[in-house]
């Protein structure tokens, strides 16, 4: 064998190899690690890790912030993947409807423009805008007459802030994807809806959303992990999971327990419920919708 | 089943000066196959889609049946289209996108049903409904694309350009099922190609546009044998006509240094001489009106005939000719004075 053909056979694994490599040490070999660690009593400093085989599951169980954090995941879960899926495909259709592409642009553009912020940038804008004292909500309320509020620091508010500057942060995204895929739509399928008969709202729910489902099914799944996930980044900047834990998540538990009271093997404990939650959910989104997408264009 | 009238129908577009259909009047009778041809952009497409209703008219009225719906929406004015690309919806089967259209308009299953499975017969399809576009052929696309038009029984079909899509065999198959079928159902067709072959062969009626207007109306050998302007002459017909630019005076014809005589009363001056390729005859004898000395530039062998492209100073020529015939580097062509076209220099017939 020559070693041109030589190179040409190896010549696909050294271009895959690179991304492979990737892969395997920054999200495999993480997962297993992780998995690894949540079985021992490891605390970062110390240089001594012992097995203590589902000891850190069964604490983390029985820890009541835990319990607060996975039910705050799951009201988050449950207002924010709707809003965040729903609100956008609303918003795409009815920027499609828009005849001045100016006006279109503009919209485009402020709907998306939080999407490009950082967590932290937008963070503290949205901290001013909240700050009891001298925040912009209460200097309104102040103005109108109305009574003001606490906010981010209100136990029983807190975790609506988060929710509502996640969802600020995040449905642009979502809305882009979504109108790219309106957009896609050939024009000639919705000149024959016309001719059939099918008005804007059958039109919507039967030619335009089934044609636009892989993508609307692309940023379920996408949503779905972004709000398990991703959150944490409001929550660290907005309240910091407070207070008294009231806006914390799973992944935000998480990361207190391994970063602030450096329990890593709890901590891995609960990024390992975590990735079983992101899969389980992701799975039950692939069993109960994929047969309804269609691929076909 | 209905008469289509369309008049004084423009359109221009926004940030255009010139209008992409330029004051059409039509009178398309019941039951008639209208065939609008013509080049790209000369506003054939335009026309049709303002007839369904899914272009805006800058002027003009369309009456359908004798009602006026250039105000109405396209599901209200009583239309079926078939669309270049077929435009079936892909999420549904061939049976769905037959019944789509009926079932927004509130038939009942059975009704939807039935007429699905006549149309169905009619087209030989049966086989496919239950499949899903992708699974279909070009050509069993086109065929759901025709059914979903029927099972509507509209006042009018309107067909944009729908088998440009296909390969040439399964195009002039679907050509002669769209003619009888068309016969058979007797619904009053528009139907738009820029392939003058579809249009000759298709048509009741031929309108030729050029440039948004009507060059000619008339039926398709009228068209053929009387072009009403040299560009008419120029595009139906395949081989092209031979339009020659040349000068006339004392009632002969002077073109690349020769004179032709015979061919009765010309004004002077430049003209255009238009001459079928077929009426062109390779010069075996002695005759008044020769061309001489042509040099031929390609030969196309067609089978049955070949097409001699010959050349004389800067005048082009294409002659039909049987093949087999011996033929040299140079020829001499015959002109019957009596099938030749004379244009004057605006393209008019004279």
């Amino acid at each position: 064998m020559s070693a041109r053909i030589r190179m040409a056979k190896l010549a696909p694994y050294l271009f895959v190899g690179p991304a492979i490599a990737f892969v395997l040490v920054f999200l495999y070999a993480p997962v297993v690690f992780s998995v690894g660690l949540s079985l021992t009593d490891w605390n970062f400093i110390s240089p001594t890790m012992n097995f203590v085989g589902l000891e850190n599951y069964r604490r983390i169980f029985a820890d009541p912030n835990f319990r607060d954090a996975a039910v705050n995941t799951l009201l988050y879960c449950v207002v924010l993947i709707p809003a965040q899926i729903m609100v956008p495909l609303a918003l795409a259709a009815l920027i499609l409807r828009v005849r001045n592409p100016f006006l279109a642009g503009f919209y485009k553009s402020a709907l998306f423009l939080p999407t490009i912020l950082a967590y932290s940038t937008a963070g503290i804008a949205w901290l001013w805008l909240f700050d009891p004292l001298n925040g912009f909500f209460n200097a309104a309320l102040s103005a109108l007459g109305m009574p003001t509020s606490r906010w981010h620091n209100d136990p029983s508010l807190a975790i609506w802030c988060v929710t509502f500057v996640t969802f600020w942060k995040n449905f642009g995204l979502n809305m882009l994807l979504l109108l790219a895929a309106l957009v896609s739509i050939p024009k000639s399928l919705l000149e024959a809806a016309a001719i059939d008969n099918a008005g804007p709202w059958r039109r919507f729910f039967t030619i335009e959303l089934p044609l636009i489902s892989p993508t609307f099914f692309f940023v379920a799944v996408t949503t779905t992990m972004n709000v398990l996930d991703d959150i944490v980044g409001v929550i660290d900047v907005l309240t910091g999971g407070g207070p008294y834990g009231q806006s914390s998540n799973i992944l935000y538990y998480m990361y207190e327990r391994g970063l602030s009271f450096f329990q890593f093997g709890q901590a891995s404990a609960a990024s390992v419920i975590i990735i079983v939650l992101v899969l389980v959910v992701t799975l039950a989104q692939f069993r109960m919708f994929e047969h309804r997408v269609h691929y076909e264009s | 089943m209905a008469e289509v009238s369309l008049r004084g129908v423009s359109k221009t577009y926004k940030g255009s000066t010139a209008p992409a259909v330029d004051d059409v009047s039509l009178s398309i009778v019941d039951g008639e196959f209208l065939v609008l041809v013509g080049p790209s952009g000369c506003g054939k497409s335009t026309l049709l889609r303002m007839v369904a209703g899914l272009e805006a008219l800058s002027s003009g009225e369309i009456a359908i049946g004798g009602r006026r719906v250039d105000g109405l929406d396209p599901a209200e004015r009583d239309i079926a289209m078939v669309f270049q690309n077929y435009a079936l919806y892909p999420h549904m089967t061939a049976r769905d996108n037959m019944a789509y259209g009926l079932k927004n308009r509130g038939f009942g299953r059975a009704e939807i049903a039935a007429r699905v499975e006549v149309a169905a017969r009619i087209l030989q399809i049966e086989p496919y409904l239950d499949r899903k576009p992708r699974q279909l052929s070009g050509g069993q696309r086109q065929r759901i694309a025709m059914g979903r038009a029927i099972v509507r029984e509209p006042a009018a079909f309107l067909f944009d350009e729908p088998l440009s899509n296909l390969d040439a065999k399964l195009r002039v198959d679907m050509r002669g099922e769209i003619k009888s079928l068309q016969k058979a159902l007797g619904v009053t067709s528009i139907y738009v190609t820029h392939d003058q072959v579809e249009a000759m062969t298709l048509a009741d009626r031929v309108v030729v546009l050029n440039e948004g207007k009507v060059e000619q109306v008339g039926a398709p050998l009228d068209v053929y044998r009387r072009p009403a302007s040299a560009f008419v002459a120029g595009f139906i017909g395949s081989p092209a006509m031979n339009l020659l630019q040349v000068t006339a005076s004392d009632c002969a014809i002077h073109v690349g240094g020769q004179t032709l005589r015979g061919s009765g009363a010309l004004p002077d001056g430049a003209l255009t001489v238009g001459l079928r390729p077929e009426d062109l005859r390779l010069a075996t004898f002695e005759g008044a009106a020769r061309l001489e000395g042509l040099r031929v530039t390609l030969v196309e062998e067609l089978g049955a005939e070949r097409l001699v492209h010959m050349r004389l100073a800067d005048t082009r020529l294409v002659a039909s000719a049987p093949s087999g015939e011996p033929l040299g580097d140079t020829a001499a062509v015959y002109l019957d004075p009596r099938k030749l076209h004379f244009f004057a220099t605006s393209g008019e017939r004279i």
